[in-house]
């Protein structure tokens, strides 16, 4: 009996422990816990965990507050994230930690809104660290939104830009999931392509459903046969890496520009069959520099029975630029800390960094990088224990990545 | 054949009414206020359901199509309703909701419902994979990823009236909910109910008399349908935001949990069902990142040992209570409940060790591992001894029970 | 005709891994009449035994363990669960193995994590077998075929010439007529319960590397195989052999169709405005909608011929 006792007083402690004088400042992180999509949530709150400790150990904020995060597992379904976002309220939550899932996010950030609308003396803001729809930022942008990845079009422009000055491709094939992302990842393709360089033909341009492709082999013949050398792809997780191994497997000679190949589990799945042939778009990889390697080498040293790689420098860049608002402003104001967020700069492991205060994006540098085997190359470091790691191909700076917005708060 | 209402049957729904309006006052949390409000939908969707699988015995897989159609049309017409294309008001929007459902289950009932058994519960499976694909190719109507987001104060507030706070949407949902469950109970005393029920035990019986087995269950699915659609209605008013995964497998798969959780041979059965899925998914979830695993497990054992669900515990009982016999169960019941609270517990301790390993709950683990096989052990050794005993003792009674039965 | 040479021995060593996993299914379906929903669990069980056991014994004695070991699961499957239950009727059968698949999944889970395993093709097999005018054909695919192929041959042998196999197929068509003549049915239900289990098994231990090995893949598969199994027909084999190689068939192909309803309407000489509401769906192409055709398939083979193409009998 003694073990339940104890889960039951750990588990009370976790979800009673929520302190009512504002020293301690709670961030909830609401995301899929459980089900499919779970290491991904889960890999997030050890990211986030891992900040947390690091300011609270600083101790640098005013009047001895401590952050503290609450775990609300939202099943990575919108219509669970608003009720454990209600769960989050009556636990004291000041600042919602999302990113996995567009849908739970644009459903969060509407949440947000309006409650923040209905309540003027209970604010909430939100610290949005990897939906990437461009309408988070755009259309349906939130004053309490505030994102600290990339969006999609921000990405592509980056890419296309690359593709632009590589004189050596001359075609490119689309393959995407077909749902809201990555029929955006194919639109924003084709015109930035047809504005940059209007020579480059795309020679395929295919939308599968998302989940549902066993076998890429009849996709891989396509591109075959095709003659595209270039593969540009928004797929994500197994879309992603079976398109990949499929390719290897059929001798497919052709280069893959991702955006998560990177991302929880992608490279051990790819392993060697990506080598050379593997491309992302990232705001943060570990080898970009020495500061990089060396934040990756203490993630890794923190949880060495962790899977995965340190992936998400958004979330360290928000925590870090929270602490800071803390600092600056000398209270736990909300109100106060969203303005002071609202036009932020700060200086990360990738240099200087700021957010638009018209619509609360984080602009910071992008990172185009091919996957490459680092195997005897000891000052690299690999991912997620395999022996390949990513290798900077360019380096976009933050102020090129800033693009129009349709926002207006 | 009793008069749909009685004087107990109106003291009963009476008293249904007054919790409905009292709960509120005694959950006012901002947590639980939601949960009620999800609990109400999730009612009339799992007795929707029921209508199908229990009582005009069509298993489906796919019932979340048509409350997932009845809440995307409900979303586009409250926007319609912003943007100032027509007045009506949010407080019959649900109607929407239920006509659509209607008109869908109308349509794919006509071709659906030809052949009971598993060629319906497959086609109802490949039709919502189908809805499923779609959902998210045609961003126009579904909104893509994003779902479609609207605004249940569009109407403005009538009588003071705005749906702004939560507790006016609970309420709005209490009433719709009251009011279906009614309707739904009242179905079942119609001819209509009592011929589903007839096709479901003979369909064949059913036809020498005289009915047509096809058109009693395409009746019986589109009115399915319009209350799927309802609660599809409601849960866009309360969440103000509609998405794929609404009418997704997994929200069908989760209605026929609830259905058969609750005993889908006793009308109020899905109540139970839906309430106690519901809750579990919630709150379970909030403690223990295995709560599919205990879910799964749940269903499991009521396959297993009361495949009628936990309405049919309760109906078993009822004779014993009658018989005034209800001494006599204790003492072994109370065995049996115990050793199954020391197997569960052990069982749990497994579950959670292997989730979280010992450290991080901060115990030696080799005292925790074994603490928690012996629980395993001890607790299934007394279990089966104890059920044993139960089954012998029910043996016993039956002849005594006959005549209350 | 590259493409077409491809893709044709692409559809084929697809299809041919759905029918290893659809004949399991189909032995169980015809036999009990339970639709097994947690069928493609043990598929996945059988990816993740073969890595498992691959990682002591390496691949090839994994590749005759692992199913077995499936196997023996799937028999305490039917003769602790499926058979508790089979009084209270197919509905409940079928909603245990629902929930089976359900629990089986998040033990997975619990056991090798959320992540995909690092379940791969042994190096003995990683090599290309022929090149057809420039596309590589890997020997894994053709090694898949070849098992497939000679599962079907060992299949179809002992179905039609032991004892045993005599007794299974009289109880596809005549199940009540065997329990008559006095077998040991229950028995053989379980034996033909683990045997189709094994198989899926097996299906598992190939399309595991050859695919990738995650707590998903259950999931993924899952109800593709119900499409072939009542595609193909109630007690029938061969039924789902065909439909096997025809669904494979028409998931590759379909994706080198690029034509939507608006080409078609506009080859024809009328213009689809692009901001109309049904454009989004009428601007769908065919190869978007291969992967869910089979369903529609399905359906419609329902609605014309609950029976399926090659089926004896409904249910």
């Amino acid at each position: 009996m003694k073990i339940t006792t104890l889960i039951l007083i750990a588990l009370t402690s976790l979800l009673t422990g929520c302190g009512e004088t504002k020293k301690e400042i709670v961030i909830g992180y609401i995301e899929g816990l459980s089900g499919p999509f779970a290491n991904v949530g889960e890999m997030g709150l050890r990211h986030l965990e891992l900040e947390v400790d690091a300011v609270n150990e600083r101790g640098e904020l005013p009047e001895g507050m401590r952050l503290k995060v609450a775990p609300f597992d939202n099943k990575t379904n919108p219509q669970e994230a608003l009720l454990a976002f209600r769960s989050a309220l009556d636990a004291g939550v000041d600042y919602v930690f999302q990113g996995n899932s567009s849908s739970v996010a644009l459903a969060l950030s509407d949440a947000i809104g309006k409650h923040n609308q209905r309540n003027p003396d209970r604010q909430v803001l939100f610290l949005n660290y990897a939906a990437v729809d461009p309408a988070l930022t755009n259309d349906r942008c939130d004053k309490s939104h505030f994102r600290f990845d990339a969006d999609v079009d921000m990405k592509i422009s980056a890419l296309t830009d690359y593709m632009a000055s590589r004189e050596d491709i001359k075609s490119i094939y689309l393959i995407n999931q077909d749902y809201s992302f990555g029929q955006a990842v194919s639109r924003a393709a084709r015109s930035m392509l047809q504005e940059k360089r209007p020579d480059i033909k795309i020679v395929g341009d295919d939308l599968h459903p998302i989940g549902k492709v066993k076998d890429f082999s009849p996709y891989i013949a396509k591109i075959k046969s095709s003659g595209a050398k270039a593969v540009l792809t928004g797929n994500w997780g197994n879309d992603m890496t079976l398109l990949i191994k499929s390719a290897k497997q059929m001798g497919a000679d052709v280069d893959f520009y991702t955006f998560y190949a990177g991302a929880a589990g992608g490279v051990t799945v790819i392993g060697e069959s990506g080598i050379d042939r593997v491309y992302q778009i990232t705001t943060w990889h570990s080898n970009a520099n020495a500061e990089t390697k060396s934040n990756a080498r203490t993630y890794a040293d923190r949880y060495p029975d962790a899977p995965e790689s340190l992936y998400y420098s958004s979330i360290r860049r928000a925590v870090r630029m929270l602490e800071k608002a803390l600092i600056e402003t000398g209270s736990s104001d909300v109100d106060g800390i969203r303005s002071s967020l609202s036009s932020m700069t700060f200086t990360d492991d990738t240099g200087p960094i700021s957010i638009r205060p018209d619509n609360h994006q984080l602009l910071q540098p992008l990172y185009l990088s091919k996957l490459i085997s680092v195997e005897g190359m000891s000052e690299m470091v690999d991912v997620e224990r395999t022996g390949l790691g990513f290798e900077t191909i360019v380096e976009i700076p933050a102020e090129n990545t800033r693009l129009d917005t349709t926002c207006q708060f | 054949m009793n008069a749909v209402i009685n004087r107990s049957r109106f003291v009963l729904w009476g008293s249904v009414a007054i919790l409905f309006v009292l709960l509120p006052i005694v959950f006012s949390g901002g947590f639980e206020l939601s949960m009620l409000s999800q609990m109400g939908i999730a009612i009339i969707f799992a007795l929707s359901y029921n209508m199908l699988l229990g009582q005009t015995g069509l298993l489906s897989f796919g019932h979340a199509v048509y409350f997932g159609l009845g809440a995307f049309m409900t979303a586009h017409a409250i926007n319609y309703v912003h943007d100032g294309g027509f007045a009506f008001p949010i407080t019959l929007m649900p109607l929407i909701g239920g006509l659509t459902g209607l008109g869908f289950s109308l349509v794919l009932g006509f071709v659906t419902t030809r052949r009971p058994g598993t060629p319906f519960a497959m086609i109802s499976l490949g039709i919502a994979e189908m809805v499923a694909a779609s959902a998210l190719m045609f961003t126009t109507f579904f909104g893509g990823e994003g779902g479609i987001v609207t605004d249940r104060t569009s109407g403005g507030a009538v009588w003071g009236v705005s749906y702004g706070p939560q507790i006016q949407v609970y309420y709005l949902i209490a009433g719709w909910c009251f009011v279906s469950m009614a309707l739904m109970f009242a179905i079942t005393r119609t001819p209509l109910g009592r011929m589903a029920n007839a096709v479901r035990d003979n369909p064949e019986r059913v036809q020498f008399v005289g009915y047509n087995p096809t058109r009693v269950r395409w009746l019986m699915m589109s009115l399915a349908g319009f209350f799927a659609g309802i609660a599809g209605a409601l849960a866009t008013i309360n969440y103000e935001i509609i998405t794929a995964e609404a009418l997704g497998l997994m929200a069908s798969g989760n209605v026929v949990l609830m259905a058969f959780i609750g005993g889908i041979g006793q009308f109020w059965g899905p109540i139970i069902g839906a309430v106690l899925v519901t809750f579990l998914q919630s709150a379970l979830s909030n403690y223990t990142q295995a709560w599919l695993l205990y879910f799964g497990l749940l269903f499991l054992i009521i396959i297993l040992y009361s495949p009628g669900g936990i309405a049919n515990l309760v109906t078993m009982h009822s004779p014993v209570v009658k018989a005034g016999l209800v001494r006599r169960l204790i003492p072994s019941y109370t065995r049996a409940v115990v050793s199954s609270l020391i197997l569960g517990v052990g069982v749990i301790a497994v579950i959670e060790l292997l989730y979280r390993g010992a450290e991080a709950i901060g115990v030696s683990p080799l005292v925790s591992w074994l603490t928690a096989l012996a629980l395993v052990l001890i607790g299934a050794v007394m279990l089966a001894k104890s059920s044993k005993k139960v089954s012998q003792l029910w043996d016993e009674l039956s002849p005594a029970l006959a005549k209350w039965s | 005709m590259e493409f077409f040479l491809i893709t044709l021995l692409n559809s084929l060593s697809y299809g041919l891994l759905l029918f290893m996993l659809s004949s399991g299914l189909t032995l169980i379906f015809s036999m009990m009449g339970v639709l097994n929903f947690a069928h493609a669990s043990f598929y996945m069980l059988g990816a993740y035994f073969a890595y498992q056991t691959g990682l002591f014994v390496g691949f090839w004695p994994a590749l005759f363990l692992a199913p077995l070991l499936v196997g023996l699961v799937g028999a305490a499957t039917e003769r602790y669960g499926l058979r508790a239950v089979h009084k209270f009727g197919h509905v409940a059968e079928l909603l245990f193995t629902f929930g089976l698949a359900y629990v089986i999944e998040e033990i997975v889970h619990l056991i090798w994590g959320r992540a995909p395993v690092d379940y791969r093709i042994p190096e003995s097999l990683d090599f290309t077998l022929f090149t057809l005018y420039q596309t590589q054909y890997p020997a894994y695919r053709a090694f898949m075929m070849l098992v497939s192929v000679g599962m079907l041959i060992a299949l179809y042998f002992t179905l039609t010439k032991t004892r045993i196999g005599m007794i299974v197929q009289a109880s596809l068509t005549h199940p009540d007529m065997v329990q008559a003549l006095g077998h040991n049915v229950p028995r053989v239900f379980m034996l033909v319960f683990a045997g189709g289990c094994a198989l899926a098994g097996l299906a598992g231990v190939l399309g595991g590397n050859m695919f990738i090995t995650e707590p998903g893949m259950a999931f993924a598969v899952g109800s593709i195989v119900f499409v072939v199994v009542v595609f193909g027909g109630m007690g029938s084999l061969i039924g789902a052999f065909i439909a096997s190689l025809l669904i494979g068939a028409i998931q590759t192909f379909s994706v080198a169709i690029d034509l939507s309803f608006v080409d078609v309407v506009s080859a024809l000489g009328i213009s689809v405005d692009p901001d109309s509401f049904w454009y989004g769906g009428l601007s769908i192409t065919i190869s978007q909608t291969a992967p869910v055709l089979p369903y529609l398939l399905m359906v419609l083979m329902l609605i014309i011929r609950p029976r399926g193409l090659m089926g004896t009998r409904e249910s």
